[in-house]
């Protein structure tokens, strides 16, 4: 069973083509690059995380079309989060802050299939799917922080802002872009029919902010992850339900 | 076949769902709370002696006050730094020293960028100093160099350094008369000398002296750039009122030692003796330099 699974991945990363000397590729009948199916699907995870935590709500979607081995790949998603200082947290309850973000997000990019089909005699992706892409992403958002100033100038009792006194600032941007790339892999697997089950595992990088006022770093940029961080490593997980093309 | 499939597709998910799980894990937030931001800009003063050659550092320490404007209670500099205001991207600080019993105050204008962050939920926000230039132009100072841009609590070298120069060339010519003992002569003699003046200026560089057998007078003559020469006069009051001359070549240049401003540079080329030269006998080079550590650049002696 594991010996099947490993060959299944290890033909598709080195490209070799599992194909019996009988058996003919499915796609040479269809064409290589013939649209065979198409998949919408939604972030099974960004619900969970909508429904469990009341200050965030992030819904992401995707939609692809299979080209024979590849998918042309399309997401989309918005999000929104508030965090405020915890009060019963001494170190916050000196330095309370509150924090806001809404925008939204958008990907573009293709896969390619690693995974042959059960028979070995083709890697059609329009089941199951071991993958590999790329991605262009951009966000925008518009941000805003609550806090407080601290001066570290002690006074004699060791107490901070002894020259500059405490004031409370609200820094914003109302419009503030990110760009960055991506590379994915992950698997696609049929649950019943036409639903699939996948992940993806997606290294971002090469981030850059777009224009607003740079002061002030995005907690998280929405479909990026944490916006202080220059790479980030994230996990999707999709309900597919895909739309056969050709057979 | 059909047995085939099913264990095809469960080891697919199989694997998917553990990767789930291990994804679960992954994705937590974790919180690093350490940060090394500080709004106080470290500094140090530097006190330099401008001098040909090197420009060496002094010891002493002036004592510093900073105030900030509107406030009038001051605050003790040593040993932390600027205290940059939280609250906008430009500080305006007082700077008050005091060098030899002299009070100075500065007024110096700093100009940086602030970058806030949310750190984490439970770490709180953070306020980044960074891109700090400075506006020297109300004060005294000789030099600023902006070492370390950005403000951090744990920065290998410093933000600010400031220098504040003390200069030692000047452009005066010290010019000594010796009135050498007269070993055959058993009565000391005495020169009463009414004054001495130049060719540069109207005042009378010395008046009413003596120059006693075996000793000597040294008189400080001021030049300037837009002459190469400066003739000296001694007025003695002998039997009858004696002037002798003598004239002075120098040349002007600039110099500049690192992180001081330039100063001009006089150098002793050639003295000879003048029209009525009278008693004025041998002159000899002593320092071509006129600085403040060369007590005589001239000597000429009186029969």
């Amino acid at each position: 069973m594991r010996k099947l699974l490993l060959s299944n991945v290890l033909a598709g990363i080195l490209g070799l083509t599992l194909v019996n000397a009988q058996a003919v590729d499915s796609l040479d009948e269809v064409g290589k690059y013939e649209p065979l199916a198409l998949h919408v699907g939604v972030s099974v995870n960004n619900i969970i995380r909508t429904v469990l935590r009341p200050d965030d709500t992030n819904y992401s979607f995707q939609a692809d079309v299979v080209l024979g081995r590849y998918l042309m790949v399309a997401e989309y998603g918005w999000a929104e989060l508030s965090r405020a200082s915890d009060l019963e947290s001494i170190d916050i309850a000196e330095n309370p802050f509150q924090y806001s973000s809404r925008g939204s997000f958008f990907r573009i990019g293709p896969d390619v299939n690693l995974l042959t089909n059960q028979a070995k005699t083709s890697f059609r992706a329009d089941e199951d799917i071991i993958f590999f892409g790329l991605r262009f992403a951009r966000a925008q958002l518009s941000h805003d922080l609550t806090f407080v100033t601290r001066d570290d100038i002690t006074d004699t009792n060791g107490n901070n802002n002894a020259f500059w006194p405490q004031q409370q600032l609200m820094a914003q941007n109302n419009s503030q872009a990110a760009i960055w790339f991506e590379m994915t892999a992950g698997m696609k697997v049929q649950l019943y029919r036409n639903i699939f089950l996948g992940y993806n595992l997606r290294f971002k990088f090469a981030r850059n902010f777009l224009g607003g006022d740079p002061s002030l770093v995005p907690y998280e940029i929405p479909g990026y992850g944490f916006g202080s961080q220059d790479e980030q490593f994230r996990f999707d997980y999709y309900l597919f339900y895909r739309i056969p093309i050709k057979r | 076949m059909k047995h085939n499939a099913f264990w095809y597709r469960k080891n697919h998910l199989g694997v998917l769902i553990a990767l789930i799980f291990f994804g679960l894990a992954a994705c937590e937030e974790e919180a690093d709370c350490t940060t090394d931001s500080t709004n106080v800009a470290s500094v140090e003063f530097t006190k330099l002696i401008s001098n040909e050659g090197s420009n060496s550092e002094e010891d002493i320490a002036d004592d510093i006050l900073i105030f900030k404007p509107g406030n009038d209670t001051p605050f003790q500099l040593t040993p932390t730094g600027f205290p940059l205001d939280p609250a906008s991207n430009s500080t305006t600080l007082y700077i008050f020293r005091e060098i030899d019993n002299t009070s100075t105050i500065d007024t110096i204008v700093l100009n940086y960028q602030r970058e806030q962050t949310l750190i984490s939920p439970d770490c709180g926000p953070d306020q980044r100093f960074f891109g700090i230039s400075i506006d020297t132009s109300q004060t005294t100072f000789d030099s600023v160099w902006v070492r370390n841009a950005e403000v951090a609590s744990v920065a290998e070298t410093v933000n600010l350094r400031i220098f504040t120069c003390r200069y030692e060339m000047t452009n005066v010519f010290q010019l000594r008369f010796n009135y050498p003992q007269d070993e055959d002569d058993e009565v000391t003699d005495t020169i009463f000398v009414r004054r001495v003046y130049s060719s540069i200026g109207k005042e009378d560089l010395l008046q009413n002296d003596t120059i006693p057998e075996g000793g000597g007078l040294t008189v400080a003559v001021p030049v300037t750039m837009d002459s190469q020469k400066v003739q000296v006069f001694l007025e003695t009051e002998e039997e009858n009122s004696m002037t002798y001359d003598l004239e002075a070549f120098y040349q002007q240049d600039t110099f500049q030692a690192a992180h001081c401003l330039a100063q001009d540079r006089y150098r002793l080329d050639s003295v000879r003796l003048g029209i009525n030269p009278g008693r004025l006998d041998t002159i000899a080079i002593e320092n071509e330099t006129f600085n403040l550590n060369n007590p005589i650049n001239a000597e000429v002696t009186i029969e």
